[in-house]
């Protein structure tokens, strides 16, 4: 069998195995995706066109605490036992996590100056960040048996959202040494649920008044919703509309930048979604904000009518909520790397004084950073970028990031005549036992690319 | 050319192993969290002028409050509790002895358990009562929806000052066990 078929029928089980992260495609200039991370990229397409609906399909899901493994291995250990051992050593600092994004359309083209590189296009989005809100978690599973333990609601802090990204960018090679490039991008919000300014103690101590005394000490709490179902009328709504033109709009831009310091030395850096969303429509706003001191209901003995002591305490810490416009900030992502470039040039042959031939090997350290509503998350990786030959590439990585110290990652392009192929995995070594790992990312894509002639003038 | 690119394939070919491990996820059914609620249920502090007739200067010998309340009416109460410790605790600095009795009562004031205190004069009294799953007494404790206090002066001869109190107090530890089913 040829080893081109081969190659392909192992290049799909890589594709149902394994996951990806996009800190493989940056840098990764075989691949057009490379310009949703960095618009700044130097690419050599004249054009290309993504398969719709599978020229990008990318899941990542990590957990930052402990693993799957932790709880539900079958050893013969009581699950409970489990649990009650793990909790403690689960810090308010671990998120849970999951982004996915399918890319509708993508297609780019090269302006007549071949300066400019266009693309733009469609994807729709799911991100979900959730932190670990220890002290919440100890108090559902303890309860407040502890009277000298404060429970803080500082730690409560999720958002999820589900959108439509249109994209329109370009890439500029400036001069000889400089490529710079920028994207706009528009946002329609499909659902979004944000709650993440939240603070205030709950505590139990010994009463004076009472055998207990509860306190709900300075209570902020903010939940804020758009693009909720609440009845038909709005299910029928439909899902061109909500991720579209669903009237919860926003703005964002990205920007790149491509340098090379010299010959063999070349550095990289972006940034992604630096944005907003604003929430008109279909929106619902939770508040509860106060302190309340309760040490039980205090009886009276009134002569007259009895007094209705249950919704005195209910009202001194009321939940509030109404409609109410609110604006919501993307998750920023900031990547940078630097790199030597050595060995052969991409086909040696052609010689040119604007456009140079890429070496066909490249070393070299990327960080990626994305900002968080705790903290921003950082990932720092080491990189090896091979081009093999016309038809394949591979980029092999080694990751210390939020999840382990160990995440080795291997991303892979393959050319077929004007077919490309692609697919990345990171934490390859988690793959050996899912349940062990705390992150797994699968990226996945084809496109058509027709590619630049460097040696017309 | 081959001996560069047989690397990648072994790598990829690597990746036929991933699988999940020796996991059970129906472990998940086992899954039981015993979490104890310490809540305040009701207190009062009862002074002479209570017992007193402003305008007659009487004794007045019984006085009467009552609550809704609502820490039952919800499904975990009614399903996850294993047991709950009413605690009571009473300071009677009076110079008289009290009956003070603690009704639990349904939404239709249907009394379902009588609690009774013999407070003695300048005395404290601490009293716990476990309500157990299974039993008469919790089923009544989980169907309550109203407390009644009903305060009674045992008279006697003694004079009463304007220092003198009866401090009540009452809280409950509630066990719960709670699993997946």
């Amino acid at each position: 069998m040829n080893r081109k078929y081969i190659f392909i029928i192992l290049f799909c089980f890589v594709i149902n195995l394994s996951s990806q992260n996009k800190k493989i495609l940056f840098g990764f200039n075989e691949v057009p995706q490379t310009l949703m991370a960095n618009p700044g990229a130097e690419v050599d397409f004249q054009w290309h066109s993504g398969i719709p609906i599978l020229s990008s399909n990318y899941i990542h899901a990590g957990i930052s605490g402990f693993a799957i493994n932790d709880i539900f291995a079958n050893d013969g250990v009581n699950i409970n036992t489990k649990i009650a051992t793990l909790l403690p050593n689960i810090d308010n600092a671990d998120f849970y996590t999951i982004n996915q994004q399918l890319e509708v359309f993508n297609i780019g083209f090269r302006r007549t100056n071949k300066k400019d590189y266009i693309s733009l296009g469609y994807y729709e989005e799911f991100d979900l960040i959730a932190y670990h809100p220890k002290d919440l978690v100890t108090l559902a599973y303890e309860g407040n048996q502890d009277l000298n333990k404060i429970f803080n609601l500082r730690d409560f802090k999720f958002k999820a959202e589900v959108l439509g990204v249109f994209h329109f960018g370009v890439s500029r090679k400036w001069n000889k040494k400089i490529t710079i490039g920028a994207r706009i991008k528009l946002y329609s919000s499909a659902f979004n649920i944000t709650s993440t300014q939240n603070s205030g103690l709950f505590f139990t101590k010994e009463g004076t008044n009472n055998i207990y005394r509860h306190r709900m000490q300075e209570i902020d709490f903010t939940l804020k919703t758009s693009g909720v179902i609440h009845n038909e009328a709005e299910v029928e709504q439909s899902m061109f509309s909500r991720f579209v033109a669903s009237g919860n709009m926003g703005l964002g831009l990205d920007f790149g930048l491509t340098y090379k310091i010299n010959k063999n030395w070349i550095t990289e850096a972006s940034f992604q979604d630096l944005g907003f969303i604003r929430h008109t429509k279909n929106t619902t706003v939770y508040k509860v904000q106060g302190t309340q001191e309760y040490d039980g209901l205090n009886l009276t003995f009134p002569t007259g009518n009895p007094i209705d002591y249950l919704n005195q305490v209910k009202n001194e810490l009321p939940l509030i909520y109404g409609s109410e416009k609110y604006t919501s900030l993307r998750s920023l992502k900031v990547n940078g790397l630097i790199a030597y470039q050595f060995g052969d040039r991409d086909n040696a042959s052609c010689l040119r004084t604007f456009y140079e031939n890429s070496f066909r090997s490249k070393i070299g350290l990327q960080i990626y950073s994305i900002l968080r509503p705790k903290r921003p998350q950082f990932a720092a990786t080491l990189f090896y970028d091979k081009k093999f030959s016309k038809f394949l590439r591979g980029k092999i990585t080694y990751t210390v990031d939020s999840y382990s110290a160990k995440n080795i990652g291997i991303g892979l392009s393959t050319r077929i005549g004007v077919f490309n192929m692609y697919g990345a995995i990171d934490n390859i070594l988690g793959l050996t036992n899912i349940a062990k790992s705390k992150n797994q990312t699968i990226n996945f894509g084809i496109n058509i690319i027709m590619d630049f002639d460097k040696t017309k003038p | 050319m081959k001996l560069k690119i047989i690397p990648f394939y072994i790598l990829i070919i690597s990746l036929f192993n991933s699988c999940i491990g020796d996991v059970d996820f129906d472990q998940s059914k086992d899954i039981m969290i015993s979490p104890v609620a310490k809540v305040a249920v009701l207190q009062f502090n009862v002074k002479q002028t209570d017992f007193i007739n402003s305008d007659t200067g009487e004794e007045i010998p019984v006085r009467l409050d009552f609550t809704d309340i609502n820490i039952f009416n919800n499904s975990i109460a009614e399903n996850d509790i294993d047991h709950a410790i009413f605690k009571f605790e009473i300071d009677n600095n009076f110079n008289k002895k009290f009956i003070v009795n603690y009704y639990l009562m349904d939404n239709e004031n249907t009394i379902l358990e009588i609690i009774p205190f013999n407070v003695d004069e300048n005395s404290s009294l601490v009293k716990n009562i476990e309500f157990i799953r299974g039993t008469t007494s919790y089923d009544n404790l989980i169907k309550t929806k109203r407390i009644n206090v009903v305060v009674n002066l045992v008279p006697n001869a003694n004079t009463m000052d304007n220092t003198m109190f009866l401090h009540f107090k009452s809280a409950l530890d509630i066990y719960l066990n709670i699993d997946n089913e």
